[in-house]
């Protein structure tokens, strides 16, 4: 009985030491804000397959498409849109953006999923001095984020390829829209 | 009362089992070879870092690192033997079960003897103190990462010890318990030596068992709190271990023993956890110290007008980048230093032309340039060229045998592969003259420099040295021991004497090196007027300095010192009459600057403070370098190191001795 009670008393002993560590492990690994900075963080945070729509709007017009559209642009425009990391976020020294491109950004990309639910919007500015990032915004959010420059070679590619196909992605109204914005 | 109880009995088996294990000739015998084994490898680590001139490195990453690593290997052997007699022994003389019948609990019993081994362990090494504090009156001693080494070193005998005790408590033999935890702990040292045998995941947890990767912080001036931790749970589980094999020979119900075992290598899992969830690090050695070489200190400290520097850093390397601009802005108030995120700060980047991380841009009345990578030669010669935009030239005799300026070593060692090398990196331009050709020193020369000549000058070379050095031009000379009468009759013109070579004798002579191999203290030019080691000279001869009343400022800035000599003068540093006054230094050794002698950092530190004495018009003397160049061990000071790592096992084998004979005569 006295082996029992004190085999019970280490076993509680145990269970609130081993608990802890693995709960908090599991919430290291769930959550990407408490990864290292050496692991990066989605731009968009939803998988390919969950995404609606997407709408980019760029120097020459806006592009809007939707998931349903079977296209191997529209696919290569979902994969560099799922695939944009973000290597590093700050915030700027002062409120003025024009430094990253980000007064006046060249594109603005809008992706829209759960049934349109739920969506989120990022302004995509100049590239940094080393050329290997871009600099971009979550609208909504005050920090500055800095995503692989490969966002933007495979986004223009996408977009120089479905403005190839015609006009059938080109949508003159989400411009208005997100310049109203 | 319970706790009293407690206390009582296991203090009475604690002096119960030291007075046993202090009539024991088994402690002296593993005392004397824990104590020699230890003593023999600081000895031969200290010669070892001497011999090396391991100056760079300094004494944690030279001596302690090495030194701890083989004092473990003392631990790893003599604790588990230490501990191997507290129960296999009752057990050889029978003592044992009659040991359980006293009133004693297995808690009372295994703690009482488990303390009586660190009682005894821990003043064995103690004892090994005894050298770095000897070893402190030669060469200066950081005690912080030592402290940090000798707390690592408890732990980790504590750790063997409980598990030489845990292995005790199984055997009948103290030679096969002994072998058992030998064992045990050489598993769990090399656990995870074999990196590619393992997946990153399996390897994470190998390494928080693995007692090297536990130890190896420890050893490095740094103490971790979750490696305290675990050395901690270590000992009190393999302890705990030991109660419960004590009581399994009579106990009924096994099953619950081994669960209880279970349960108590999870929860020691579930503290070492803890331990590593809630780590602080302290670290107590400055590594970081080796950053910046003196010579680039000494470039930047040689400014004269304000500087600007800004460092664009990579995220990520932030805390050296930082490091690096702490430092060049203590070199000298004149320079002012400004970290700048590239990231964040685009527009100044871009302003500047900046396109890689890394990059430091220097500017100075309006000029600038931009250095990348940002080595410590760029940045010093960038540091020069834009605040004294005039060529810093340095003119080197040839036509006498001077020694060579360059060497066809890799250009991208960390350290200066030639003098030309260590020239170029102080910001200085150098360039190849015959004097006699000529027709005199170049105008543009800043700096004559005479490097070993083996024949003499010319008349014709001579009235030309003279005639720059009487136009306010200055000039180096590195003689070695050759006969150079027109060129020492120059020299006796500002009143110095190149003599004979200086020859160390008895217990002033270095050890294990040519008697020709002389150690130079600087007593001139330090700023504190602090006489400090320098350099190491080969073949040296005296330069003596008889000063007399036209001489403006002149003196001996560089000797040997020797006990019955006093100080035996090798360099003398002269400001000659005229306007403006020229600067004439002069040093009875070339060698020194050669070869092995090269590597030695005090000996490039010498040139480099030369140098700039010789080309500052001020009336001060530049700072000196962060760190100590350490010297070269006399055969005196070996002498009495060896003695220091031989008396404490010889100390300890008489002991032994001396218990002996009195149980003999008892």
């Amino acid at each position: 009985l006295r082996d029992l009670k004190g085999n019970i008393l280490l076993s509680l002993v145990a269970a609130g030491l081993l608990l802890p560590a693995y709960t908090e492990r599991q919430a290291v690994s769930l959550t990407p804000v408490a990864a290292p900075p050496a692991v990066s963080e989605p731009l968009f945070p939803v998988p390919l397959a969950e995404i609606d729509t997407i709408t980019v709007l760029d120097a020459r017009g806006c592009v809007s498409v939707r998931r349903e559209v079977i296209s191997q642009n529209v696919e290569k425009l979902g994969q560099s849109v799922a695939q944009a990391r973000v290597v590093r976020r700050f915030s700027p020294p002062s409120a003025d953006l024009s430094a990253y491109g980000l007064a006046h950004p060249a594109r603005q990309v809008e992706v829209k999923w759960a049934h349109g639910a739920q969506s989120r919007s990022a302004a995509v500015g100049d590239l940094n001095p080393v050329g290997n990032a871009v600099y971009a915004r979550i609208e909504g959010e005050s920090g500055v984020l800095l995503v692989g420059s490969y966002f933007l070679t495979s986004l223009d590619l996408a977009l120089q390829g479905l403005r190839a196909e015609g006009g059938k992605f080109v949508d003159p109204t989400c411009a208005e829209g997100s310049e109203n914005r | 009362m319970a706790a009293r109880s407690f206390l009582a009995n296991t203090w009475a088996v604690f002096l119960k089992e030291v007075r046993t294990l202090a009539r024991s000739p088994l402690l002296y015998i593993l005392g004397a070879v824990f104590l020699g084994l230890a003593g023999y490898f600081f000895y031969t680590d200290v010669l070892y870092f001497d011999l090396l001139n391991q100056d760079k490195i300094g004494l944690t990453q030279g001596l302690w690192q090495r030194f701890f690593e083989d004092l473990r290997l003392c631990v790893l052997l003599v604790a588990p033997v230490l501990a191997a007699r507290l129960f296999a022994e009752e057990r050889r003389l029978g003592t044992m079960e009659m040991v359980l019948t006293y009133p004693l609990t297995e808690a009372e019993l295994v703690g009482g003897k488990f303390l009586s081994l660190v009682l005894l362990f821990l003043p064995l090494l103690a004892a090994t103190v005894l050298s770095p504090l000897v070893l402190a009156q030669v060469w200066p001693v950081d005690p912080r990462p030592l402290a940090a080494a000798y707390l690592g070193a408890a732990l980790l005998g504590l750790a063997c010890l409980s598990c030489g005790t845990f292995c005790s408590a199984l055997a009948t033999q103290q030679s096969s318990a002994a072998l058992a935890a030998l064992g045990v702990l050489f598993f769990f040292w090399f656990l995870a030596w074999n990196e590619a045998a393992a997946g990153p995941g399996l390897l994470g947890v190998l390494r928080r068992l693995s007692l090297f990767d536990r130890f190896y912080d420890f050893t490095r001036g740094t103490v971790q709190s979750r490696d305290v931790v675990y050395f901690l749970v270590l000992a009190a589980l393999f302890v705990l271990f030991s109660l419960e094999a004590l009581r399994w020979r009579w106990r009924q119900h096994r099953g619950a023993v081994v669960l209880r075992l279970l349960l108590l290598a999870a929860i020691s899992v579930g503290i070492e956890d803890w331990g590593v969830r809630h780590n602080h690090t302290w670290e107590l050695v400055r590594e970081q110290e080796a950053l910046l070489a003196p010579e680039t200190l000494r470039g930047l400290a040689a400014v004269q007008v304000p500087v600007r520097l800004l460092l664009f850093y990579e995220p990520g390397r932030y805390r050296e980048t930082a490091y690096l601009a702490e430092k060049c802005g203590r070199a000298s108030s004149l320079i002012q230093v400004r970290l700048v995120d590239l990231d964040r700060e685009p527009a100044l980047a871009r302003a500047y032309g900046v396109r890689a991380y890394g990059t430091v841009v220097v500017e100075a009345g309006g000029r600038r340039q931009v250095v990348y990578p940002a080595e410590e030669r760029l940045l010093v010669q960038a540091v020069a060229t834009v605040t004294d935009p005039r060529p810093r030239l340095v003119c080197l005799s040839t036509g006498h045998g001077e020694h060579e300026v360059t060497t066809e070593r890799r250009a991208d060692d960390e350290d200066p592969t030639s003098v030309a090398d260590l020239l170029e990196r102080l910001g200085y331009q150098w360039q190849e003259v015959a004097l006699q050709h000529e027709g005199g020193v170049p105008h543009d020369c800043r700096l004559l420099f005479v490097y070993g000549p083996a024949h003499d000058f010319a008349t014709a070379e001579v009235t030309a040295a003279e005639q720059f050095l009487a136009a306010g031009g200055s000039a180096l000379l590195l003689l070695d021991p050759f006969p150079l009468p027109r060129l020492e009759e120059l020299l006796g013109r500002y009143r110095i004497s190149p003599g004979g070579e200086i020859a160390p004798r008895g217990a002033a002579r270095l050890y294990l090196r040519d008697r020709q191999t002389v150690p130079v203290v600087d007593v001139g030019l330090s700023p504190r007027g602090a006489e400090r080691f320098t350099a190491v000279l080969y073949g040296a001869r005296r330069v003596e300095y008889a000063p007399g009343e036209k001489d403006r400022r002149g003196g001996v800035f560089l000797g040997y010192r020797s006990s019955p000599q006093g100080l035996v003068p090798v360099g003398v540093a002269v400001e000659t009459a005229g306007e403006p006054e020229g600067r004439l230094m002069v040093v009875g050794d070339a060698d020194f600057l050669q070869g092995v002698l090269f590597r030695r950092e005090g000996n490039r530190v010498l040139l480099a403070r030369m140098l700039h004495w010789l080309e500052e018009r001020r009336d001060r003397d530049l700072p000196a370098g962060a760190r100590y160049a350490y010297a070269p061990l006399t055969v005196g000071q070996s002498r009495r190191l060896f003695w220091t790592a031989v008396t404490p096992p010889l100390a300890f084998l008489a002991g032994g001795g001396l218990v002996w004979w009195r149980r003999r005569r008892g």
